[in-house]
């Protein structure tokens, strides 16, 4: 079982890299790489075992305001794995030559600097936490992490993999897994810890393209080009613009990222693909980003970040960052508007029809639910996810709504819905029957 | 005044109380049903729903009250 892999959600380190790759060049490298790479995967038990705790008591982050001031710290393990290590540079000290702890330090700024001035965000958690970092981590260490508290670089072998700091974008991942920690805390697992993975390339891109001043157009939308070694047949560890394609090497193997709901993987491995099934919602921030144009952290890196703040749950699936995403654009752009419009369009263009709130049209009624208590009844909509309940506004009203429900369910007829959130929940609140 | 074996196009309703709506072939516009009691608005809407999505034909009783043309009575047929 691999460093970056457990049988429980919680117990999981989030990695940068997949455990997939190291386990085939754990089968395909030459005995050194296999060596390093079984290393990479060997059991942290204690190390995962403080990810569950920290994971566990973590809650949303607050709205109250918190004294802004970047706190960076990087330590060195000095290729042991004690951490956080012996401290190396604080804030404000000097460069120190040392390249990893140097680009580690910048990287953690440009981070915070993302969050800060585009999104108000004081930190990680809001609160101005203080932002720490490991580099040198074990010997020849291919893989980085965020452990619940802090993140954590390895060297890489030198041979395949660069140091992992070498990649901003790496370094906007790993931090972007503690932004969403204090947020949506979403689970480790399957459609949530995809999106979970998909957040952290979005804003790890994002950090980088602002470093570098790329539009949207401009941006290359890998994740981590420049940390393999050469003589690798690898652009980087994931293309957000084409899944599938970063990586064709005979020893880490072939990138597996789908980029379409038709292709999504639905085994157990990668914690049910956590590191695969992300290609699908980052290919949607791609075109939604492309499609507003400019610069992605402003429109677009908007959307996706109040999404993850206020809409999203630790359970939230693909279905709900897409309408979610669709009803918040709608919200900062207005309806209908050519932002929102972008981000349907990345949604379609990966196969979700996105259900925003008001009028859903033409829709099939799937599955209509009442029970003997008042004001009682609910149904499931072609297109929208969950079940969606009548707004018990009257006793009668609910009546009525509910009968063309039957109605149409009952006749294969399509209807328009419109849809309300009411007191968080999302309900049916009028309805033609077509 | 009837208008007599006619196709409902469309119905309408919402979950506010006596709440309901419908176009009849040849009858121009909406027509609210007249809201005068819970139970009477969901059964004739009931009746319309029926009839629009089974294609089944009504006779319906068009009544102006208070200067507003509103379904008052109908027959499925």
């Amino acid at each position: 079982m691999s460093h970056c892999e457990s049988h429980h959600e919680h117990d999981a380190l989030l990695c940068i890299l997949p455990p997939y790759m190291l386990e085939n060049l754990a089968e395909h490298g030459t005995a050194a790489e296999k060596k390093l790479a079984r290393q990479a995967l060997a059991d942290a038990s204690a190390v995962r075992a403080e990810r569950s705790a920290i994971a566990s008591r973590t809650t949303r982050s607050p709205r109250a305001a918190a004294a802004v001031a970047k706190r960076r710290t990087i330590y060195s393990a000095n290729n042991g794995t004690q951490l956080p290590g012996t401290k190396v540079r604080g804030e404000g000290q000097s460069a120190t030559g040392d390249a990893s702890v140097d680009e580690a330090y910048d990287g953690a700024g440009a981070t915070f600097d993302l969050y800060h001035d585009v999104y108000s965000r004081n930190s990680i958690d809001n609160q101005g936490m203080e932002l720490i970092s490991t580099v040198h981590y074990n010997q020849n260490y291919n893989n980085a992490f965020w452990n619940g508290q802090q993140m954590t670089y390895g060297d890489g072998d030198g041979n395949l993999f660069n140091r992992f700091t070498i990649a901003i974008d790496i370094i906007g991942h790993e931090m972007t897994h503690g932004v969403v920690q204090h947020e949506a805390n979403l689970v480790y697992q399957n459609q949530p810890g995809a999106l979970n993975e998909s957040f952290a390339d979005v804003f790890g891109s994002l950090v980088k393209q602002r470093s570098l001043n790329h539009t949207a157009a401009q941006a290359d939308w890998l994740i981590g080009a420049g940390l393999f070694a050469s003589g690798v047949n690898a652009q980087g560890i994931r293309s957000m613009k084409a899944p599938g394609t970063a990586y064709d090497d005979p020893k880490i193997g072939k990138d597996p990222q789908p980029a379409h709901m038709n292709d999504i993987y639905t085994g157990s491995g990668d914690h049910g693909g956590v590191h695969i099934n992300s290609g699908i919602p980052n290919r949607a921030f791609y075109i939604a980003a492309t499609q507003i144009g400019g610069y992605a952290w402003e429109k677009a890196g908007r959307i996706w970040y109040e999404t993850l703040r206020d809409k999203l749950a630790a359970n939230s699936d693909f279905q709900t960052a897409a309408n979610e995403t669709y009803n918040v654009a709608g919200a900062l752009y207005g309806i209908n508007s050519a932002e929102q419009q972008a981000v349907r369009n990345g949604w379609e263009a990966v196969g979700l029809s996105v259900a925003g709130l008001g009028w859903q049209t033409n829709r099939l009624v799937r599955y209509v639910f009442s029970t003997y208590a008042s004001k009682s009844a609910y149904a499931i909509i072609e297109g929208v996810s969950g079940w969606l309940k009548v707004h018990p506004e009257s006793a009668d009203g609910v009546s009525n709504v509910l009968k063309a429900l039957e109605i149409a369910k009952a006749f294969d007829r399509r209807v328009n819905v419109y849809l309300q959130n009411i007191n968080g929940a999302n309900c049916i609140t009028r309805i033609y029957l077509l | 005044m009837w208008h007599s074996n006619k196709l409902v196009k469309y119905t309408y309703t919402a979950t506010v109380s006596k709440f309901g709506y419908a176009i009849v072939e040849d009858v121009n516009g909406w027509k609210q049903i007249y809201p005068s009691t819970p139970d009477g608005v969901s059964n004739l809407f009931g009746l319309l729903s029926v009839a629009k999505a089974s294609n089944r034909r009504v006779n319906v009783f068009i009544q102006e009250i208070n200067s507003v043309d509103y379904i008052t009575q109908a027959y499925l047929v």
